[in-house]
């Protein structure tokens, strides 16, 4: 009896070790939140990636020169008139493709408030009796939408497709002359093409490499 | 013939006792490879990434041109 009452003892201690050693175990193995190594008992791990991208403002003549090339008058007209992406008028010059017009793109991140200039007007640029140099914008990327260049006062009243004659007392274009007061950065939405309509006299003065030069100038809105 | 062996009392306490040592050592070498599993865990550690993008080229400013030249006008019978 003395035997057995210590079997049953020792039986006890047995089962509550095995309990005890299965109750530890489960306890240690929880703490484990995963395979990766990660614990979940208060010291959690954290990364973070911070990420800045800064504002660009970079606008690019991707058409930087219309060049009408060589011609004269043809004998007998008053006059020749040329202009970005049309015909040769079969007036006096040679030639045979559309000239295109100068092509602004708005290249950064940033929208931003377009301003236009040039040096020359009507007849410091061509001379001769009653020239013609006029010039006009349009946006060709979704023009339906209008979201290229937007004009809030006090942009200049230009509108799109409308030819400006740049005379001497018609200066619209000058280092304040704002045609946008937001120029889109949009990719589907940020160019400008900038047409010209030349109008030679027959008596302009003969000379080689005329030339007018346009500066785009932009600030960040 | 059936032979029927008796156990002694103290054979099953010496058994049970066996039992109670394997069931300690199994015990014991499981927590013993948990904490080495502890130990070899990697250190915690905070990870922080900057990265920025900057571009120092800004182009406010671009200019475009438009030219032509104006040929003398030739003389009468000439090509």
């Amino acid at each position: 009896m003395n035997v057995q009452k210590t079997l049953v003892i020792v039986l006890l201690i047995t089962m509550s070790l095995s309990l005890l050693g299965t109750y530890s175990s489960l306890q240690r193995i929880s703490g484990l939140k995963s395979l990766t190594g990660a614990w979940e008992n208060g010291t959690t791990t954290r990364g973070s990636v911070n990420l800045t991208i800064s504002q660009l403002v970079n606008i690019n003549f991707t058409q930087d020169r219309v060049n009408f090339g060589a011609g004269f008058v043809t004998p007998g007209l008053a006059a020749c008139q040329l202009e970005t992406n049309t015909a040769n008028p079969s007036c006096g010059w040679t030639y045979t493709t559309p000239r295109s017009a100068l092509t602004l793109e708005n290249q950064g991140n940033a929208n931003v408030k377009l301003n236009l200039s040039n040096l020359n007007y009507s007849q410091s640029f061509i001379g001769g009796t009653n020239p013609g140099y006029a010039w006009s914008w349009n946006d060709p990327e979704n023009d339906a939408l209008q979201n290229t260049c937007a004009r809030a006062a006090p942009v200049n009243v230009i509108n799109e497709d409308t030819f400006v004659n740049i005379s001497a007392t018609n200066e619209v274009l000058n280092s304040s002359s704002q045609i946008c007061s937001m120029f889109n950065a949009s990719d589907s939405n940020d160019v400008i093409n900038i047409s010209f309509r030349l109008l030679i006299p027959s008596d302009a003065v003969a000379e080689t490499g005329k030339f007018d030069t346009w500066t785009a100038t932009v600030v960040a809105v | 013939m059936v032979i029927k062996e008796e156990v002694s009392n103290h054979t099953v306490l010496v058994l049970a006792l066996l039992v109670v040592l394997v069931v300690a050592g199994s015990t014991w070498l499981v927590l013993n490879r948990l904490n080495e599993v502890e130990q070899t865990m990697p250190g915690v550690s905070v990870v922080e990434k900057n990265v920025e993008t900057r571009i120092d080229y800004v182009s406010p400013e671009m200019a475009g041109s438009i030219g032509l030249s104006i040929l003398p006008t030739p003389q009468e019978g000439q090509q």
